[in-house]
């Protein structure tokens, strides 16, 4: 492998890595928000 | 997302772009290693980065311990999981480095073991919170193992200076850094400690969100 091929390699991995965690946070995030949202309506439909 | 998030994330994305266009364009290849010298960009800020991470959590750590609010192991937690990513950023990127500087991927020299090292110790701290369920004691083991792990950094750190290494010192610390070279690399130095804050931001934003799902729980 030239000297590129490393350098694709490393800044390609860690793009990986960078973009992989910031959409996991993302994902954990959203699914909570989510989670939250529907309890919370569900209890107004208990009220009513 | 809120704005401090939002301003954090666009910095950040600015930043980067700009860090990538210095690095493998705008800098000059080195005089000895040539072009593969470029990884030096990813591989120095987020070693840096992982460090201020990890100096955080040794902060809030003190600070969980001392206060007992829960605001402070939030933080401490938070900054752990952003310092893993960038320690493993730091590992992978020294390993790709190292194949055709050194010949080999990976050698048992004292910084690159201390480094792996480091990794196990704060993926263990993340492990640790998963398996006790009380958060207050989770809290205080984390707390000692964070307060720890930090001098597991300052021995990784210093350990190319204590020690016969094939890892090479610091030249930024010695200041054998070119300017060229150096430009860049604080662009990128910068556009790293940006990621961080935004990764913390949103990791804290999650810490949060899990407490009103738990306090939600415990209201039921």
């Amino acid at each position: 492998m030239g000297p590129w091929g490393y350098i694709g390699l490393a800044y390609g991995l860690a793009a990986i890595t960078l973009v992989g965690y910031g959409w996991s946070l993302g994902m954990r995030i959203r699914k909570r928000r989510a989670r939250l949202d529907r309890e919370a309506s569900g209890r107004v439909g208990v009220v009513k | 997302m809120d704005r401090l998030g939002v301003t954090l994330g666009l910095g950040a994305g600015a930043l980067v772009v700009a860090g990538l266009w210095m690095g493998l364009v705008q800098a000059p290849p080195d005089a000895v290693q040539g072009e593969v010298q470029r990884i030096m960009y990813l591989h120095v800020p987020s070693i840096l980065t992982a460090y201020l991470a990890f100096t955080v959590v040794l902060v809030s750590s003190i600070g969980y311990l001392v206060r007992g609010t829960r605001g402070w192991d939030r933080l401490a937690h938070a900054s752990a999981e952003v310092g893993v990513v960038f320690t493993a950023i730091t590992l992978f990127t020294g390993a790709i480095w190292g194949k055709p500087t050194w010949g080999v991927w990976w050698t048992w020299d004292a910084r690159l073991t201390g480094t792996a090292v480091l990794f196990m110790v704060y993926l263990g701290y993340l492990m640790l919170r998963s398996v006790v369920e009380d958060q207050d004691r989770a809290g205080r083991y984390a707390a000692v193992v964070g307060i720890l792990g930090f001098f597991d950094m300052i021995f990784t750190h210093m350990a190319v200076e204590w020690f016969r290494t094939l890892h090479q010192p610091s030249s930024l610390q010695r200041g054998t850094i070119d300017t060229a070279l150096k430009l860049p690399l604080n662009v990128n130095l910068l556009a790293f400690v940006v990621l961080y804050a935004y990764f913390l931001a949103r990791r804290l934003r999650l810490a949060a969100l899990d407490e009103a799902v738990e306090a939600r729980d415990l209201g039921e």
